[in-house]
């Protein structure tokens, strides 16, 4: 719908529009030009999306004062002078129609409509409460930086662009939520980034089809390859340094309006176990984290099944005195191994979901009383057997150590299964589970990306990367799975030529 | 179509989880850990009396208060192992589980009328731990479970590790259940450990000689040294030599033999290498002036010459007793396939008593300690 030149007509079909909303605010007022004319205007806007000290200062001040002198002819275009010459904001689009007049407001614009124009000017006033820069919650760091991404986009995208003075860092936002209209924006740089990777990723986009995106939550669910896998094939992050580090590698990072959180695609299953630190500590150091971290997923993925294995199927395996202890132990316990792992896995699970839910004092007491109950009460009452509280604080503890939290929810999950299964048919069952998992994991992809590369398909560059990091010196190439445009990070060293016989 | 053989697809695989998984699941805490078992001839003719000895759990608990006691023996007489086995479970409610056992011992008696009815139960289990140790004791086999060492709580156990240290000493051939059986299967021979009851204490030292599967000689420690050198499970132990009247002590820190069989004109010769390295750990002195200077080719000399006469004189005896524990047989058939097919049956009787042998030792002495000394080093050439 075109925009009407009544002013009072225009106020009451936008006032229809946003259903007359409360927060609705329209100040009405009038520009008389040199005594002699007088033009009623107004500054239509949403409470609380712009500062109001602005709209005084910056919009209503030059307006009345500038405009007082205009002394062009009658049919003048005013909106233009008002444009080009009073007003000194950085943004401002003129608009034509309702709609757009409309949707301007709701993303926190001003509108002005001038009596007499059938375009209306609106102005780039966001001035929202957003939360300060903080330290990252689920991926905190010793040695690196520590701010981390915040709700609003304008400040994640700058606190991409401070980490790449760029030209080719590019930014593409789409509105994406037929009701939310919220923005999203798409980073990748353009001489690094697969091209094909990153229309794939506009296209999945493009064809989301929500009503409103509230996190990036959402997005990551919509758009990844294998929406009913429990393992996640999108990285999420909260540190700017590890969506940078994303972008150099060539991958493509996905920052959602409203979310701390920024996507970053393709992401295997090697990408989810590396955190940020390992590149700004000393290889060795680096190395032997990783190491344990590898090592510790496995533990908390298999030590109860393996525990339910030993215990229920193959005594025979377990040295003979540990074998006499852990018997001895659960002399007088009543339930099967199963069942014992099974009520510690699950209360431990809720002691973690607990501290979660609680407010942040409370929490604290929840892992006290949890433990106290779980670790010695249990116990002492011969509900669980003490062999169990270790394997169950050793799961929970190696499963903490997964620096990306939703790779840590799919192991979580798995690790039941497992346990299922090794308790129908020991070992054979573990081994049978651990094959189809694995088999399970070989399927998935990420924007195309095998999820266990660089293991298989096996890119040996790409292993430079992976349970090791070679030194900063050696790791001269972008990551292969990306198919980069641009391969060096720094200059291969220029092979010696054979000198050709003449 | 598709949709019918899916389903087929998936029922065969539901069974195949079904029938494999589960039978076997049964709890730690369900089973009785059978750690050792004690085999006599019972009264009666024929019979025999099984002992098991089971650990008490609640002695192995982390909060066991440490008093009562951690084993119980339960006796059961009967004409199989298998007949007897299900005697102690109608006795308990757990299941036997012999995952865990240690030690089995046959007392000598049994021993003397053959030890294969007790082994073929073990032989078909496969839940048994191969690294086992058969015994045969001197006296009464339960016996020996009755001796307490305050230092481990079960004699079985004790035993094995016993068993295991005592290679470093060179006093009993180790010879774990695997072993014992692949030599008793291929001719019916092996040396056994031997175990005996001082009372109070489990002793175990020598060994004892099975000829197709019966208890034949026993054998003393010097013998069973031997008998050590030629099976290759030497890998310590002290050896005493006198060299002008000053006693050396010579520590085995390795050592090691081969056994190559030569057959010319007819005539069997095996030709036995032992080597070792050692050190002179003390030296012992007749007179108050001791000798200014070790002399170290004479000591290895006197090594040399005393264990090759030990080896010799047990091959000698074998050959007397027309046994051949040490597995000869197998060397003739690897080296000489077809020589072996011509006189495979006559071996113990004709062709093994007639074998020569030549023994080469090789010992060495490689540090005399940290007190200085002069050290003469000449080899006679």
């Amino acid at each position: 719908m075109k925009l009407s030149k009544r002013v009072h007509h225009n106020i009451q079909t936008i006032k229809e529009e946003l259903n007359d909303s409360t927060d609705l605010k329209v100040r009405e007022f009038n520009l008389s030009i040199q005594g002699i004319r007088e033009i009623s205007c107004a500054l239509i806007f949403f409470e609380g999306l712009i500062s109001g000290q602005m709209v005084t200062e910056a919009v209503m001040q030059p307006i009345l004062h500038e405009v007082r002198d205009f002394d062009q002819p009658m049919d003048a275009n005013l909106i233009t002078f008002i444009k080009e010459s009073v007003l000194t904001n950085s943004e401002l689009t003129e608009k034509n129609t309702i709609d757009d007049v409309v949707l301007s407001i709701m993303i926190g614009e001003v509108a002005l409509l001038v009596d007499g124009f059938n375009t209306a000017l609106t102005i780039d006033m966001k001035g929202w409460l957003h939360r300060a820069i903080d330290s990252p919650q689920s991926e905190g760091v010793i040695r690196g930086p520590r701010d981390s991404f915040i709700e609003a986009i304008n400040r994640n995208m700058m606190l991409i662009r401070r980490r790449l003075r760029d030209p080719n860092l590019t930014f593409e936002r789409i509105q994406v939520g037929n009701r939310g209209q919220n923005d999203i924006v798409i980073a990748y740089i353009k001489d690094v980034a697969n091209d094909e990777l990153v229309n794939e990723v506009r296209k999945r986009l493009e064809n989301v089809d929500l009503d409103v995106i509230l996190d990036s939550g959402y997005i990551e669910q919509m758009i990844e390859d294998d929406w009913w896998s429990p393992f996640n094939t999108i990285q999420d992050t909260e540190r700017p340094d590890e969506a940078a580090a994303g972008l150099v590698e060539g991958r493509v990072a996905i920052l959602v309006d409203n979310s701390p959180f920024v996507l970053l695609a393709p992401a295997t299953f090697n990408t989810l176990m590396l955190s940020a630190e390992d590149y700004y500590v000393r290889w060795p150091a680096a190395n032997f984290v990783r190491i344990i971290r590898f090592v510790a997923s496995f533990v908390a993925l298999v030590t109860p099944s393996l525990y339910i294995a030993l215990v229920s199927f193959h005594p025979e395996m377990i040295p003979t005195k540990l074998a006499l202890s852990i018997a001895a132990s659960r002399e007088g316990i009543p339930f099967p191994a199963f069942i014992e792992a099974l009520i510690m896995e699950l209360s431990l699970e809720i002691v973690r979901e607990a501290g979660i839910r609680l407010p942040g004092p409370i929490g604290q007491t929840i892992g006290i009383v949890g433990g106290l109950i779980i670790g010695d009460a249990a116990v002492s009452a011969g509900i669980v057997s003490p062999f169990m509280v270790i394997v169950v604080a050793m799961t929970a503890i190696a499963g903490f150590i997964i620096p990306t939290y939703t790779l840590s929810f799919g192991l979580r999950i798995t690790r039941f299964f497992l346990m299922l299964a090794a308790s129908f048919l020991g070992l054979y069952g573990l081994t049978l589970g651990m094959l189809i998992l694995l088999g399970h994991l070989a399927t998935l992809t990420s924007f195309g990306v095998s999820y266990l590369s660089p293991w298989a398909p096996f890119s040996p560059w790409d292993l430079r990367d992976s349970v090791m990091r070679s030194p900063w010196h050696k790791l001269k190439r972008r990551p292969g799975y990306t198919h980069t445009k641009d391969q060096t990070r720094q200059p291969l060293k220029k092979r010696r030529r054979r000198k050709r016989s003449s | 179509m598709i949709h019918k053989r899916f389903r087929l697809v998936i029922l065969t695989l539901t069974l195949a989880l079904l029938m494999t998984g589960c039978w076997d699941a049964k709890d730690v805490d369900q089973r009785s850990f059978v750690m050792g078992i004690a085999f006599d001839l019972a009264e009666t003719e024929d019979r025999y009396v099984m002992t098991i000895e089971l650990p008490v759990l609640s002695g192995f608990a982390s909060q066991s208060s440490g008093e009562g006691p951690k084993s119980v023996m339960f006796s059961t007489v009967g004409t199989s192992v298998a007949q007897m086995a299900t005697h102690f479970e109608s006795r308990t409610w757990r299941e036997l589980f012999f995952g865990h056992t240690q030690a089995i011992i046959i007392s000598g008696d049994a021993a003397r009328k053959s030890i294969r009815p007790f082994l073929d139960f073990f032989d078909r289990n496969p839940r048994i731990d191969r690294r086992l140790t058969l015994f045969i004791s001197q006296g009464e086999a339960q016996e020996i479970f009755k001796t307490k060492d305050p230092r481990e709580d079960l004699v079985s156990v004790y035993l094995n590790q016993m068993l295991n240290t005592l290679t470093n000493t060179a006093r009993v051939v180790k010879m774990n259940f695997q072993d014992s059986l692949r030599n008793l299967e291929s001719n019916g021979d092996t040396i056994l450990p031997r175990v005996r009851s001082s009372g109070t204490e489990a002793v175990i030292a020598g060994g004892a000689l099975i000829k197709d599967y019966k208890l034949i000689a026993w054998l003393g420690e010097n013998e069973t040294r031997a008998a050590a050198f030629l099976y290759n499970n030497v890998s310590g132990g002290l050896i005493v030599v006198n060299v002008d009247d000053n006693l050396y002590a010579y520590a085995m820190r390795s050592a090691s033999s081969e056994t190559k069989a030569k057959l010319k004109d007819n005539q069997l010769i095996f030709e036995i290498e032992v080597k070792s390295e050692g050190d002179i750990i003390e030296v012992y002195y007749e007179e108050a002036q001791g000798p200014s200077a070790f002399d170290i080719a004479k000591i290895e000399d006197k090594l040399n010459q005393l264990i090759a006469n030990e080896i010799l004189h047990l091959v000698t005896k074998l050959q007397d007793l027309k046994t051949d524990p040490i597995g000869f047989d197998r060397l003739v058939f690897r080296s000489y396939p077809k020589f072996w097919k011509e006189h495979a049956k006559d071996w113990k009787d004709k062709i093994f008593p007639q074998a020569k042998f030549e023994i080469k030792t090789t010992f060495r002495v490689r540090r005399t300690g940290i007190v200085e000394k002069e050290v003469v080093y000449e080899r006679q050439r």
